[in-house]
């Protein structure tokens, strides 16, 4: 009995010890497994944004394009045909020309709104001088006789990965537009600097402000800045709201630099 | 009482070893208290109170009184620990409805087959088949979560394991208690079993003291 009791205790001390070893094994490889996965998985995702946003942007190109070379050429057509029957009415029907004179200038101003529209799609500043003269005009373009856009920025500043400036320009785009509609701001802050760590984009406006929280809880709402996440995610881009109703709000964007080539100089506003 | 306490050392050396060694994992886990958790608090709490026991089991003796009835008392009490501990792990309901009614049994287990004067087989069988029952129910656990990404950082892993290896290292021993450790065993039988029961006593202190140590991982450690 004694034997068979010590032989018991040796076989449920082996289960045991099996039993341990199995567990740690067997968990750290599922787990292994498991972490893999979710590895690839977020890489499949951040492939399929890279490739929605590129694909977006391949589309306003497109958009741009159709607008600038097939609406604008007809209606810089159109524009020629009027002013002939604008010429030949003058003669004939002194009393259209007035007609003719307001049909030109709502002409003029579909015109110069198809220019906007298509400069605005495709930023061929960007991709001609880069990101400073980009923003540079981006603050141009937003000032008015109300709102005053500012930009400042490091005196010499990296050329970055043309993804980068892109990525930049448009989450620039979207604060200020934000800044303007919703929040009424009146005075813009444009901040961006190269830091050791990568390159920090800030966008300050002394407007009413927002609650990050609700915007975010609302999938209607939101969009915008659901949007900015999006972007950055594909970069490995962060952002950081420093925001709350009632006052100006201050959006912080940090990404790596991925490729510091060759340093510009520019002059700092 | 201090020269028949000398030669108590001195005859039963891993008694008062495997008696130190409680205050290891006691000591550690007070350490690293800021990052004990409610049933590391618990398990914590088990070996003060075994190293309490213990102390009191020894006064006991060093005055030639009988101690077996302490022993089946403070099972009761272990018992109601350990069922505690794993308790608090669990967040769904059924699994702590279980683990509260295989608690519940065996503490009336245990008050049933309360001995005074010998040691209580059953109770303490029971007592292990708790234990076993309860690791086993967490190891499956963690095996079906898949939440811990360093298993080996995971505290209530280590003191699972030594809890694993100490009640299925003695349950024939207490189950054929009266082959073993019983008033009529052989000297040198019970010497030997119960010094196989102190040395994996020890391995339980010493894998519940990594269990502490590597406590202050534990929230990272998840997925």
């Amino acid at each position: 009995m004694k034997l068979y009791i010590a032989v018991g205790t040796a076989v449920l001390l082996v289960m045991a010890i099996f039993i341990i070893v199995f567990v740690a094994y067997y968990q750290q490889k599922q787990i292994r497994q498991q972490l893999i996965l979710k590895e690839w998985q977020e890489k499949y995702r951040k492939g399929l944004l890279a490739a929605t946003l590129q694909a977006q942007e391949h589309e306003r190109r497109r958009i741009a394009q159709d607008l600038h070379d097939e609406i604008g050429t007809m209606l810089s057509v159109t524009k020629l045909s009027l002013n002939q029957l604008g010429r030949t009415v003058e003669h004939n029907d002194p009393g259209s020309t007035v007609l003719v004179q307001k049909t030109r200038s709502l002409l003029d101003e579909t015109i110069a709104n198809v220019r906007r529209i298509s400069r605005d799609l495709v930023p061929t500043t960007l991709e001609r001088f880069g990101l400073v003269s980009a923003l540079e005009e981006l603050a141009e373009k937003a000032s008015n006789g109300e709102v005053h856009v500012e930009l400042s920025c490091s005196d010499k500043m990296p050329t970055l990965l043309p993804q980068l400036d892109l990525t930049l320009f448009r989450i620039a785009q979207e604060l200020i537009n934000n800044a303007i509609k919703h929040a009424n701001a009146e005075n813009i802050i444009i901040d961006l600097h190269c830091q050791p760590t990568g390159i920090l984009l800030s966008v300050i406006d002394d407007g009413r402000g927002f609650d990050l929280d609700e915007i975010l809880k609302d999938k209607k709402r939101g969009l915008g800045l659901r949007n900015i996440e999006s972007r950055l995610n594909v970069i490995d881009g962060h952002v950081t709201f420093d925001v709350e109703e009632g006052r100006g709000s201050r959006i912080h964007i940090q990404v790596k630099n991925l490729k510091p080539e060759v340093e510009v100089e520019v002059e700092a506003v | 009482m201090l020269e028949r306490l000398i030669g108590n050392i001195r005859d039963y050396p891993l008694d008062y070893i495997g008696h130190a060694f409680i205050l290891l994992p006691v000591t550690i886990g007070i350490y690293r208290r800021q990052y004990l958790n409610n049933q590391l608090k618990l398990v914590a709490f088990y070996f003060s109170i075994s190293f309490l026991e213990e102390c009191i089991q020894l006064f006991y003796s060093l005055n030639k009184w009988s101690n077996i009835h302490l022993y089946n008392i403070y099972l009761i009490i272990d018992v109601l620990i350990i069922g505690l501990s794993y308790y608090e792990i669990f967040e769904n309901k059924i699994h702590k409805k279980t683990i509260a009614i295989a608690t519940l049994i065996s503490i009336c287990v245990s008050i049933f087959f309360y001995s005074h004067d010998t040691f209580s087989s059953a109770s303490n069988t029971v007592f292990r088949l708790l234990c076993v029952t309860l690791v086993l129910f967490y190891f499956n656990w963690l095996l079906t979560q898949m939440k811990i990404i360093n298993i080996l950082l995971h505290s209530m892993f280590w003191i699972s394991a030594g809890l694993l290896l100490y009640s299925l290292g003695t349950f024939f021993m207490y189950l054929f208690s009266q082959f073993t450790i019983g008033v009529h065993t052989k000297s040198n039988i019970f010497d030997l079993y119960w010094k196989v029961k102190q040395i994996l006593y020890i391995i339980f202190c010493l894998f519940s003291t990594i269990g502490f140590w590597v406590s202050k991982y534990d929230k990272e450690n998840y997925t």
